[in-house]
């Protein structure tokens, strides 16, 4: 029996059970850490995705608001129509830059054909803010 | 005396000891300081869902019903007379209550406080106005904006706040950005 006890064998193999489970923790804990990162949605990236729609759809709109516009003022000859709809234009451009460039981003509405009496616009919408950029030419419908 | 290895037994004993203890200590460190206003990367899940939150919310606000002239957020700016509704006080006029009393339901009700704020430019650059204010926000504060285009037949009450950037040359006035900012109680 004392030499049961006296035996310190047993000691070396509880003390590497321990540190293998110790072991097995940390390296549980750091995989789930991992895991979790990677599965994590960032915030902030939807931010340049949210300005560019913004961008896009309001330039569309008020495009079509623009042509409208002009269009209903009757009083107006074709080339005052067409001065109207650019004047109108220019004003929105001038104020969005400056709404985008206060948040970190450059913005540039160009208009690279209009023809109101066939109701088309062809235009090109750019942004960039640093990291994102984009750049879009379409073609405004209004009736 | 050379052949006896107990102390290097002890050792490995005292390191485990001391590895176990560091555990611990890092575990109740990480687990401890999660208050609802604490900014950290565990809080980046809960900051995306109130961000699209707050965005649905505008994209609701905006929307124009059958039969309205403009949507309910449009109209609130129209009609807003240039002053900030802090905490809890009566909100003047109608469509800016409005405004006021769906974000106090949506919201206020569920806990998460919330500055209604107006940016628009002006003739000495871009400005920034409180509409609805709640306080400053925490540090896991997030912000969602909306564009608004106003035009010179929309009818703005605030002329001496939001002005015409087209100097009547056409229709066109100015283009306001809501911005809210939410963040958890």
């Amino acid at each position: 029996m004392a030499d049961v006890i006296s035996n310190e064998d047993g000691q070396m193999m509880l003390l590497t059970g321990l540190l293998v489970v110790i072991g097995v923790v940390i390296y549980t804990a750091l995989l789930n850490d991992i895991i979790l990162t990677a599965n994590m949605p960032s915030t902030g990236v939807d931010i340049s995705k949210q300005d560019i729609k913004d961008l896009r759809s309001l330039t569309e709109s008020d495009i079509k608001k623009a042509a409208y516009y002009s269009n209903t003022n009757l009083s107006m000859s074709e080339n005052e129509k067409n001065n109207y709809f650019l004047t109108y234009i220019n004003s929105y451009n001038n104020t969005i830059q400056k709404m985008y460039s206060a948040r970190g981003a450059s913005v540039d509405v160009v208009l690279n054909n209009v023809t109101l009496n066939r109701a088309t616009t062809n235009i090109t919408i750019k942004y960039y803010d640093g990291k994102v950029g984009y750049d879009d030419t379409f073609i405004v419908y209004y009736p | 005396m050379i052949r006896n290895e107990n102390a290097q037994l002890y050792t490995v004993e005292g390191i485990a000891s001391a590895m176990l203890l560091v555990l611990v200590v890092i575990f109740v460190v990480k687990a401890a300081p999660m208050t609802p206003n604490t900014s950290s990367a565990a809080h980046q899940y809960l900051a995306a869902q109130l961000e699209t939150q707050g965005q649905d919310l505008l994209i609701i606000l905006d929307y124009t019903p059958e039969g309205s002239l403009n949507s309910p957020l449009k109209q609130a700016i129209l009609d807003w007379r240039g002053v900030q509704f802090e905490g809890q006080s009566p909100v003047r006029p109608q469509s800016v209550n409005y405004t006021a009393s769906i974000l106090k339901e949506v919201m206020g009700d569920a806990g998460i406080a919330y500055n209604l704020e107006l940016s628009f430019d002006t003739h000495t650059g871009v400005a920034t106005y409180g509409m609805l204010w709640n306080g400053k926000p925490s540090d896991n504060a997030v912000t969602v904006s909306r564009k608004i285009i106003l035009h010179d037949d929309d009818g703005v009450v605030a002329t001496d706040k939001i002005p015409d950037m087209d100097s009547n040359a056409t229709r066109f006035y100015n283009i306001v950005d809501v911005r809210l900012t939410l963040w958890r109680m």
